[in-house]
């Protein structure tokens, strides 16, 4: 991993004028929404002044106007400007962290690699996933980018109207990475959320989840306190699960700071990270020349590219090469 | 009219209770026998391995002669079949541990580290060894179950009723405790 010093002097040489320029942008994208508005609202003004009888529907048309002209503006203005932020500012990023690897700002985790990971056992009804990172670090291929998973409830109103409403699945970092050991069976570390609340009477409850395999209880008491392990095969979880690797994942959650789930199918990791804010995207409302920022891009790529040492899968001692 | 209902009534209650403790108390010890039939196959295919591993390493390393006669002579005390059970588990303790001092004293011969048939064995020992330590594991978590099962109220009883009997767990073995641990292994393979 490079220092914090290596990335101030990167910033001050590589990032700071492309940002500048990028800034201006924004600042101009800013200014035409807001020009926008103002004549879509002067229309819609004038259109109330001018119409005498029917103020009602004059006054509609002349919202819609304004709200569709600074829509237009936004999408048209903002677009370009995310495009041009993403291809300029993480994608050098991204090099900074590991030459080795690749950024696609519009591709992501397929949603089909998603639910083999079993993490989350609702299929999503919306899926997006967006910013993908890809390549590999030292023996491990990894790949990771931001995903937003939801389902869909619907409900009906008194007229009758159905309305839809989408809730959150998963709204995060979402990681991919070949394991260093061979294993045939699926293991499954999610949050303990029953145990955390409802103590021994959560564990039985666990026990009879049948949506899931197994419960596999491991010898790990504060392992045990965060995490509720479910596996298909009993030795098998625990091959995958060394008493080394139980403190790694811990220590990783800590770090993270939200709730973490981890899976191991088909000789490969899954780690999935809750986030609550949007993964390498420009803030439009705050200014671009804040250094914080970019150091916010950085955290975030070094976390993802940090599960390889953090979960120790370089370590290739086993008959997996 | 009631009470003759509750004189029926009661002792079914009482057998079907029974019927569900005991049958809980079965699986729990068949969950036992199975994770120590798993870690006994293992067992037996790291003494498939070590002739290979043996006649390798003899190959290189000449002044190792004692070590790895040692090694061969666990291996067939192991795989006897008058051993208790308390036999078993400290002799193929002490094979782990003479296992693990081989892979140690290869850092003396690098022709032997260099040897591709060599590599092959080193990582499926490594990997074999990582497996018997979760199948262990794996054991006294199901031992901890059952026994925990059978020494509670209401189970204690049935237990008792039964001839359940307490298992005993796999102790933390002194090589596990006290070996340079795979990560020192892992230094040896990758050093050439």
């Amino acid at each position: 991993m490079r220092t914090r010093e290596d990335f101030d002097s990167f910033y001050r040489n590589e990032l700071r004028h492309v940002l500048g320029d990028l800034e201006a942008r924004r600042r101009a994208a800013l200014r035409h929404t807001a020009a926008a508005a103002g004549i879509g609202m002067a229309i819609a003004a004038g259109l109330v002044l001018l119409s005498s009888a029917q103020h009602q529907i004059s006054l509609v048309i002349g919202i819609v106007i304004a709200l569709v002209l600074t829509g237009v503006t936004a999408a048209a203005t903002m677009s370009g400007f995310r495009a041009d932020f993403k291809h300029r500012i993480v994608r050098k990023i991204v090099k900074f962290c590991d030459p080795a690897l690749t950024y696609s700002p519009g591709r992501g985790i397929s949603e089909s690699t998603f639910r083999r990971s079993d993490l989350f056992q609702r299929t999503p009804d919306r899926y997006r996933s967006e910013d993908l990172v890809k390549g590999s670090i030292g023996a491990t291929s990894i790949e990771f980018s931001e995903v937003d998973a939801e389902y869909e409830t619907r409900s009906r109103d008194s007229k009758g109207n159905t309305r839809r409403t989408y809730h959150a699945i998963f709204d995060g970092l979402f990681f991919v990475a070949d394991f260093n050991k061979h294993f045939r069976t699926k293991t499954v570390v999610l949050p303990d959320v029953a145990e955390r609340s409802l103590g021994r009477f959560g564990k039985w409850l666990q026990s009879k989840n049948f949506a899931r395999a197994d419960l596999v209880h491991l010898e790990d008491p504060e392992f045990e306190r965060e995490f509720v392990v479910y596996g298909e095969d009993q030795v098998e979880a625990r091959y995958i699960l060394s008493p080394a690797l139980m403190r790694r994942i811990l220590d990783f959650k800590r770090r993270t700071r939200s709730e973490v789930h981890i899976s191991f199918v088909a000789s490969n990791v899954y780690v999935a990270v809750s986030k609550s804010r949007d993964l390498f995207e420009p803030r439009m409302f705050r200014s671009l020349l804040d250094p914080a920022m970019c150091r916010e891009y950085l955290d975030d790529l070094e976390l993802a590219i940090g599960i390889v040492e953090d979960l120790d899968l370089n370590t290739r001692i086993w008959t997996k090469e | 009219m009631n009470g003759i209902w509750v004189a029926l009534a009661a002792p079914l209650f009482i057998l079907f209770v029974l019927v569900i403790l005991y049958n809980g108390l079965v699986l729990k010890r068949n969950a036992v026998d199975n994770v120590f039939a798993t870690t006994d196959a293992m067992l037996k295919k790291r003494y498939d391995l070590i002739p290979n591993l043996v006649a390798t390493v003899k190959g290189y390393a000449r002044h190792e002669r004692e070590l790895l006669q040692r090694v061969t002579e666990l291996r067939a005390q192991a795989r006897g079949t008058d051993l208790s059970h308390n036999e078993e588990v400290r002799v193929n303790n002490e094979l782990s541990e003479a296992l693990f001092n081989v892979l140690a004293v290869v850092e003396r011969y690098p022709e032997l580290k260099a040897d591709a048939n060599f590599m092959h064995l080193q990582r499926t020992l490594v990997e074999l060894e990582e497996q018997i330590s979760a199948a262990r594991r794996a054991y006294n978590a199901a031992v901890t179950d059952y026994n925990n099962a059978i020494m509670t109220f209401p189970g204690s009883v049935v237990a008792g009723m039964f001839g359940f009997e307490q298992r005993r767990l796999f102790e933390a073995l002194a090589s596990e405790r006290n070996h340079p641990g795979v990560s020192g292994i892992a230094d040896a393979g990758d050093g050439g």
